[in-house]
């Protein structure tokens, strides 16, 4: 089975809008799956469908090839964007209880928050009540609380999200190790810089529709631009007596832009070599997902 | 089924263990307790010893004080040798606490008698010697006319009658079933309110808190209601349980410990009042003794249970309607209504359980919780408490699903404003 999560179809309406208009999409096993998409793009509704807060009004999901049903909750880690615990709840408590909600026997969940407790080394954290752990301490707490049963698809909703920088980075750090050990995670955000970092596949979602979707490396190639980029060496001068073949743009002061649309790079390369000019390096610029993901929602509102 | 019984788990310990559950739960019953054995306690040390003498010039009341001494606390010597100077030197000196003077008085307009006292006398003592007074005179009266005095005691006997209702005999007293149908009653309407609102409450925090995603994506939203609901309805369920095992426990307690102060307290309480009030305690007894116990207490806990899920059903629909607290005001009054009408409706029924008023609203499941468990003490037809139990079970079943489908769209709505025409739409709306 290659993909984890098949969506066919998928529409969802509430009363004033409809949220998503017929999503199709696969998620690849054992993947970091990006879902990007700005503000209201419809992230959220798609993520409940996938965790079974929201039933979709036509159209199918599938988990590992079943239709999705009730008992892949077992399987399924989800963290919203609007998280949080019970507050007056000891942390050991609460943890077993959220895992035995997912399924799992009494003694299953307590070896399980007592290896994560290991983990993090936070054993004595256990009697203690939600509400006397800092801000950070309760995100760390809530992000064992979603990978306690260890899911097969972890969900995250804005995992970044009011953390701080060490907590993300935690996070980021036990996504990459649960990537490796075979689980697969989907992760909504709006923050691109973290996409390009982790994701190997992506899907755009705007107004209820994914208009984008496929693998990082491949959607920027296929969105290049052809640009390309020079540096030279220190105080040498771009030859000018390139600027009508080839359109150029300086970075820096010795970094410059060049876009080459008839030309092939080696035709380019022999060019500048031949003016004499000191080069220290050359390559590719591709486009960042940020820059393909903002060109899109534009050419989606406007199209 | 297993979700929803982790959910109810969780929802009774963590209220059971808290602080102001187990305050609540000695406090209320201790306090009874001491209040109990409080006034048993005043009653017996607290009055101040009264002595006082009777100076009787009529000599018409010769023996009749005798039988109105209260143990120590109120003695009457009748005086004959001493004059009522030397006696008002007796109280001077305090031998006595004050003298009652009697002069030859005029059976037509008994005038004239006087107490000399270094302290007021209170009420109770004052209406027992008054009273005392015009039985003799109306006694004399009487004797004077030529009828004989013990046609007195004739008239002031009291008839009663027996009911037979529906060809069946009726003992008791009408008061117990009285007392007994409100208690019910008005416990009932406390812990709807009470209760209520902690399972709102329970609803609003969890939608504040924002655990109630995380909650959702591995239950359903009607699971967490219905659990919450029965979870919080146990509680009250185990605080009531523990309420009457201790004051019944205290009353044995008391009883053992403190049997000869209670003797002296039903002494005291025989002779403060009219003679018969021993065969009054008795019939109250024996009136408890007829009500079918069995029958009370299995109905208190059928409309304990169901009258619970069908207000709290309600109560957890406008927790996740509201976005803040000072919505939920506005949102509780359609709820709360119908409980405070149950309420005045029940005083006319523990009046009148037959009233039509009653009989009606006892089969409608926002008044029967209340209004039912009123009537039971007087003997319901079986018939009519049949009807009522399955229009409640019925009503419960309604009314939970009605709160899960606004619960399930409201839970997730966070700050925005919700209105009446909102609910009303998500009622209708596909899941």
């Amino acid at each position: 089975m290659k993909d984890i999560i098949q969506i066919k179809g998928v529409k969802k309406s509430f009363e004033n809008h409809q949220a998503l208009k017929g999503i199709d999409l696969n998620i690849p096993k054992g993947s970091i799956f990006g879902l990007l998409g700005p503000n209201g793009a419809g992230k959220t509704t798609l993520i409940r469908n996938l965790t079974q807060i929201y039933r979709p009004d036509s159209g199918e999901i599938f988990f590992m090839g079943e239709p999705l049903q009730s008992r892949h909750i077992r399987n399924i880690g989800y963290m919203p964007e609007e998280r949080g615990l019970y507050k007056k709840m000891k942390i050991g408590e609460h943890l077993i209880y959220l895992a035995r909600l997912k399924g799992l026997s009494a003694s299953e969940a307590r070896q399980k928050v007592d290896k994560w407790f290991n983990h993090f080394n936070i054993e004595d954290w256990r009697n203690k009540k939600i509400e006397d752990l800092s801000k950070g301490m309760q995100q760390k707490v809530q992000f064992i609380a979603t990978i306690l049963h260890d899911p097969e698809l972890l969900i995250l909703d804005e995992p970044y999200s009011g953390l701080d920088p060490i907590n993300a980075n935690l996070i980021k750090d036990e996504m990459m190790a649960m990537r490796d050990k075979g689980t697969t995670i989907i992760f909504s955000t709006h923050r691109m810089e973290s996409v390009e970092e982790m994701c190997e596949d992506i899907a755009l979602i705007n107004n209820g529709e994914i208009i984008l979707h496929g693998n990082v490396k491949e959607i920027r190639r296929q969105y290049k631009k052809n640009l390309y980029q020079v540096t030279l060496a220190d105080g040498s001068i771009w030859p000018s007596q390139l600027d009508l073949k080839y359109p150029v743009k300086a970075i820096d002061d010795h970094s410059y832009e060049i876009y080459l649309q008839q030309h092939s790079t080696n035709e380019f390369l022999a060019d500048i070599i031949a003016t004499q000019t000191p080069i220290v390096g050359f390559h590719e610029i591709l486009p960042t997902v940020n820059d393909i993901f903002i060109q899109k929602v534009k050419d989606s509102n406007h199209g | 089924m297993g979700k929803i019984w982790l959910i109810i788990q969780r929802e009774y310990t963590s209220r059971v263990r808290t602080k102001s559950f187990i305050i609540s739960t000695v406090l209320v019953p201790l306090t009874i307790i001491i209040l109990m054995a409080a006034s048993i306690f005043i009653a017996l040390y607290g009055n101040e010893k009264l002595e006082i003498a009777v100076k009787d010039e009529s000599g018409l009341f010769e023996d009749k004080f005798r039988g109105l001494d209260q143990g120590e606390t109120l003695l009457f010597k009748y005086q004959k040798e001493a004059t009522l100077d030397q006696l008002r030197e007796d109280v001077k000196s305090n031998t006595y606490s004050g003298v009652l003077y009697i002069p030859e008085i005029d059976l037509d307009q008994p005038k004239g008698i006087k107490y000399y006292g270094s302290n007021q006398l209170g009420p109770q003592t004052e209406s027992l010697i008054s009273s005392a007074l015009s039985e003799v005179v109306k006694s004399e009266v009487l004797k004077r006319e030529g009828y004989d005095s013990q046609l007195l005691k004739k008239l002031e006997e009291k008839v009663s009658f027996e009911s037979i209702i529906k060809e069946k005999e009726k003992g008791g007293i009408t008061e117990v079933s009285y007392g007994f149908g409100y208690a019910m009653g008005f416990m009932m309407y406390m812990f709807i309110f009470i209760y209520g609102a902690m399972v709102m409450k329970g609803v609003a925090e969890e939608k504040t808190t924002r655990i109630v995603e995380v909650m959702l994506s591995s239950i359903q939203p009607f699971q967490l209601m219905v659990g919450k609901v029965l979870g919080i309805g146990l509680v009250a369920f185990t605080q009531t349980i523990l309420w009457f095992i201790s004051i019944i426990g205290a009353y044995i307690f008391i009883g053992v410990m403190f049997a000869d102060e209670l003797r002296q307290y039903a002494e005291l309480q025989a002779a403060g009042t009219a003679s018969g009030n021993e065969a009054a305690i008795l019939e109250v007894m024996d009136t408890i003794k007829a009500m079918d116990l069995s029958r009370i207490t299995l109905s208190f806990f059928f409309y304990f249970i169901f009258g619970f899920l069908f207000y709290g059903a309600q109560f957890a629909a406008v927790g996740a309607a509201v976005t803040d607290d000072t919505d939920a005001n506005s949102y509780t009054m359609p709820i709360a209504m119908p409980i405070i009408i149950a309420i005045i409706i029940m005083n006319v029924a523990v009046q009148q359980p037959g009233a039509s008023v009653a009989v009606w609203s006892s089969m409608i499941p926002w008044f029967s919780p209340v209004v039912m468990l009123a009537r039971i003490p007087f003997d319901v037809s079986w018939t009519e408490q049949i009807i009522s139990m399955i229009l409640l079970v019925l009503g419960s079943i309604a009314m939970l699903w009605l709160a899960a489908r606004i619960y399930r769209v409201g839970i997730l709505i966070q700050g925005q404003k919700v209105s009446f025409k909102d609910i009303g739409k998500w009622i209708f709306s596909k899941s």
